[in-house]
Formats: structure tokens, sequence, C-alpha cells
């Protein structure tokens, strides 16, 4: 008599275990299949969702003057294409292509252009032709459906992927690389991304002397036009 | 009398085209004695007239278009720097012989902000030193900003501690005023139409000055005419108001909530105004409508406040609803046409702030009826 209970204590508990578990199993598939067609697409990188999409602050270390730029996405075709590993049920997001944006606005900072970072460039702003090549995306990591807050040029949720970018940036007749963190946010109702990257911007290397060219980081923001196609993804 | 001239021969230079600019009347300088019965000495600036500012060490310092100018106590004349950048409103401060320009221009890119404001500061040989604010339009504009609101800098006051007082305006509450004029990331600590913005460009306080209608809940427009700080920090203000002008318990006309409560007709009021504001820009000592007499410019009493003073104008529509509030009179009634006044107000007493009003009874709040 006293054995029976407990016999059908442990039945119901094993029952309710692995219909949960299927459950999340299900539902997590389904979820990352969604993800998967959101971040997967061929975006044409030389169209803008609107004018000066482009946003740039270069933040110098123990200065309390950053400099503010703008600019426009000018070419290159780049594309997402999310897959799900049957391994791991994770996915991975592979990229190709790159795409370049051009900083075409600086601020009327008179007097300061010794101060802020780049000040130099901003006064013979038109003839420098200031790009920043964006060329590979890696180590992508997914941080998931987030609620959409703030930026009004993107609308719904987004899935946003953690990543490495790497780079160049082109100022006059001088380039040089830069490697640092990619946010790219893709919309899960416009078929359109967002890109936020910080780096360490490699200052003397394009030719700011001294002290001005050292711990220089920049931080830019652009946005996608929607995609051109989309992959199959189901 | 003593007199001198100051020539002004640009003016008579032939444009690009060939064209020579139609020069302006002349401008002038007096020095008045001290019982105001004689001209002790007369400036003449030729085809134009020059900016004063009062110096330290006894001296005028005279700006016309980027040239400066210092008149000595004697009235003798002579030249100063050439300014490397100017703007339309001017300050001097006495004390650093700094110079402060402040203005706005247009952003040609079609796209909101189309008025920007700027700041600059000025050496005393003429050479910019910093400018605060002066984003261009697009770079306000962005999506991470949307700092849309046009916004200039109207006026530049500077007070005997230094610091500076702006006044603006702004077409919307997402004003790019509202953050710190060196970086557009950081908030100024409270923001608005009337800021205090200090050497290190920090603008530690600012404030939003608005009507309010309570019987539509709705914000009413102000405008700033003139501003003036006074030697303890506080600020006093001049302008004008369509309607809803928020009084404060002590003012010198009726406030309209006082009335409000024995008269539901009772209309709200606007019309000229004078205000005093706490240092710190949060709160008013006294906040008053000045019927008959818009137009009015500020000027302390033996603090060196001049500045270029213009005549005020008779309120055409107020005057006929309310009388004149000034005490003792000269002249009791508007004379017709232009009358001008010169009031001196008592600024001391204790801070008397104003009571913003309840939205009327039996109007829903606005963001319960959408």
């Amino acid at each position: 008599m006293r054995a029976i209970p407990i016999q059908l204590l442990l039945l119901l508990f094993v029952t309710f275990s692995v219909s949960a578990a299927e459950k999340k199993k299900a539902f997590s598939v389904t979820e990352q299949e969604k993800m998967m067609e959101h971040v997967s697409g061929a975006f044409d990188m030389s169209r803008n969702p609107r004018p000066y999409i482009v946003y740039m602050i270069l933040d110098q270390q123990g200065s309390r003057h950053p400099s503010f730029w703008c600019g426009k996405n000018v070419e290159g075709k780049v594309g997402f294409k999310g897959q799900l590993d049957v391994l791991d049920e994770k996915i991975h997001v592979t990229q190709n292509g790159a795409f370049t944006v051009q900083i075409t606005n600086s601020a009327r900072k008179y007097g300061m252009f010794d101060t802020i970072p780049g000040g130099v460039w901003a006064q013979k702003f038109a003839a420098l032709n200031f790009r920043i090549i964006f060329e590979t995306f890696s180590e992508v990591a997914l941080q998931g459906l987030t609620q959409f807050k703030g930026d009004r040029s993107i609308a719904g949720n987004l899935v946003t992927l953690d990543t490495v970018c790497r780079g160049k940036v082109l100022v006059g007749e001088r380039s040089a690389p830069f490697a640092g963190k990619a946010l790219l946010k893709f919309s899960d109702q416009k078929e359109m991304f967002l890109l936020h990257a910080t780096f360490p911007f490699p200052g003397q290397q394009l030719g700011l002397a001294g002290a001005a060219g050292e711990g220089i980081s920049a931080t830019i923001y652009t946005a996608s036009t929607p995609a051109v196609s989309r992959p199959e993804i189901r | 009398m003593k007199s001198a001239l100051v020539p002004h021969p640009e003016a008579l230079k032939p444009d690009a085209k060939g064209r020579v600019r139609e020069a302006g009347s002349d401008g002038f300088v007096l020095k008045i004695s001290a019982d105001q019965r004689s001209v002790v000495w007369a400036v003449r600036f030729k085809h134009g007239a020059a900016n004063i500012f009062p110096r330290n060490d006894g001296s005028v310092l005279c700006r016309r278009g980027d040239n400066l100018f210092y008149i000595d106590h004697n009235g003798s004349v002579t030249d100063g720097p050439t300014l490397e950048i100017s703007g339309s409103n001017m300050a001097l401060d006495p004390k650093s012989v700094a110079m402060y320009f402040g203005g706005s221009y247009r952003s040609a890119t079609g796209l909101e902000p189309y008025v920007n404001p700027y700041l600059y500061k000025v050496d005393a040989n003429g050479k910019q030193v910093w400018t605060a604010y002066g984003w261009t339009g697009p770079i306000v504009g962005v999506d991470q900003l949307r700092l849309v609101a046009d916004s200039p800098v109207t006026s530049i006051r500077i007070g005997e501690d230094g610091k500076l007082t702006l006044t603006a305006w702004s077409d919307g509450g997402n004003t790019v005023l509202g953050q710190q004029p060196y970086d557009l990331r950081l908030p100024a600590k409270c923001g608005g139409f009337s800021s205090s913005t200090s050497e290190t460009m920090d603008v530690p306080s600012f404030t939003r000055y608005v009507g309010y209608l309570p019987t539509s809940d709705i914000p009413t427009l102000i405008n700033i005419y003139d501003m003036y700080r006074l030697p303890n920090g506080e600020v006093a203000v001049t302008g004008g108001g369509w309607t809803g002008f928020v009084e404060s318990h002590d003012a010198w006309v009726p406030p309209w909530y006082v009335e409000h409560r024995t008269d539901e007709f009772a209309m709200a009021k606007g019309g000229p105004f004078f205000t005093i504001f706490t240092p710190d820009l949060n709160n008013v000592r006294i906040a008053n409508l000045t019927p008959n007499a818009s137009g009015l410019r500020l000027a302390g009493r033996g603090h060196g406040g001049a500045h270029d003073l213009v005549p005020g104008q008779v309120d055409q529509k107020w005057s006929r609803r309310f009388p004149t509030n000034i005490r003792h009179a000269v002249q009791p009634k508007n004379g017709g046409g232009r009358d001008g006044y010169v009031v001196l107000v008592d600024t001391q007493g204790t801070p008397n702030p104003p009571a913003i009003p309840n939205k009327t009874s039996g109007v829903a709040d606005k963001r319960q009826r959408n």
C-alpha cells in the first residue's frame, strides 16, 4: 500500500520532464528558424535608407572633446546567411562581401581643430575622401531576439549578432587596417540591419602626428536599406 | 566737448562685381556727464553703428563688423585687432577681456534642423579660442540623436563670476541645447531655452521657459527679448507670451489662476512680461506681466550692464485690457503711439515661486483623451 503512491509520483515526474524537454526543443527550433531568416539576406550598401545615415564619433583618451561626423553608405554588397548546425543546434552566420561608408560632414568647431580627434581633417574635409571599408564580420555570436527600443529607423524586434569586424580606414592617400567589435541588429519586420561598430582608430597610421593620433576610438553607426534578396532557409 | 571720427573706407569699396555698397548711416557713442546735463565726449562711427561694451579700466570696447576699437576715458579712439570670427550677438567679459559671440547659421541640407546654434569664444587679440555647439544640421539630425528642433542662440550675458548665461529659442523639445555643447551624448543638467555656460563649456543648469494653458493642458509660446544677470547670480528676463503666462503669487497683475477660482470664464493672460529666475534657473523669484510695455530692455544699476538700448514699444493689444501697473508714473496713461518707459525694479525680497495651475476640472488629461 505504501509503495504504490511513490511509484505513481515518480511516473508523473518523469512524464512531465520529458514533455517539457520536447516542448522546449520544438519551440527553440522554430524560433531559431525565424532568426535565421531575419539575419539572412543580401544588402546593397550603395543605397541609403535616409540621408546622412552614417554617424561617427571619435573619442580620445584623456580628452573631454570628442569629434562628431556623419556621412553615407557609398558602395558594396554584403550578404549574411544563417545556418542551423544540427550537432549543437546553434545558428552559425556566414558573411561575404564588403561595403564602404563615406564621412561627408564634420562639425564646425572653429578654434578646436587641434583639440578634437581628427580635427585637422575637418578643415580640408572635402578633398580627403574619408572612407571606412567593412570587409569581414567574424566570430559571430547570436545574442537572440530583443525588443526594439529607441532608433525609429527600424521597427519591431531585433536579432542581434555580436561580431568582430575588420576593415580599412582611408583618409586621403593613406589607409590603415582596423579590427574591433560590431553589433549587427537585424529587424524581424523590415528586412534591414543596423550596424554599431567600435574599434581603436588607427590615427597615427593615417597621418595624425604625435599625441593627436594616439588613444582614439571610433564608434560608427549605419543602417542598410531592405535586402535585395534573401536566401531560402527552410 | 571732445569729438572723434572713426572712418570706414571699406564701406565704400566696390565689391567683386564692381558695385559700391550703399553706405549706412553713421553711428555714435556718447559719454554723458554724471549729472546727465552735458556730453563729455562723442565718437562718430562713419557708415554704421558699433556695439559698445564697458571695460574694467574705464575704457569702452566698440565692435563694428569684424573690427574692434577702444575709446579711453578721454574719448580718444585707438584701433583694436581684427576679429578672426564674429557673430550676431556679442558679449565681453570685463575681467578676462574675452569676447563671446552667439547666433545661428542655416543648414543648407534641406533637412531638419534648419537653424543651428553656435557660441564662439575669442581672446583679446581677436583669435578664436573655442566653439561650443556649432554642430552641423546633419550631425544633430542623425537617427541616433534626432535633435531636429531649430535652435539659435539669441543673447549672451556674463555675470560677475565670469559665467555665461545664454538665451535661445527652440521650436520643439528635441533641441540640441539640451545637450552639453562639447559632447552631443551628454545631456545638460536641466537644459533649455536659457542656459548657463561656464568657461569649461559645461552647462550646469538650464531651464525651459514656456507658458501653460490648463484648460487645454498644453504649453504655450514665450519669447525672451532681453536678459540680465544680477550680481547675486539671479537672472532677469523680459519678453512676451501669447497666452497662458504663469505668474507668481505676488504678480503685479492678478494671476489668472486666482481669478479663475471665482470666475470660471476668466481668460488666461499673455503679453509682455518680466521675470527673475533663481541662480540655478530652477525656479523664479517673481514672474509678472507688464501690460503696456513690450520690448523692455534690461540694464543693471551701477553694475556696468550697459548695452545697446532700444526704445520700448507700447503693447497695443494688452494695453486695452489692462492699465499700466507702474507705480508713481510720471505719465500714468498710455500717451498713444509709442511710449518709452524707464522702470526701476527693486530686486530684493524672498523668492516667490509661481504656482503652476492644475488642469481645469472637467477637462480630461490629454494622454487619457488619446
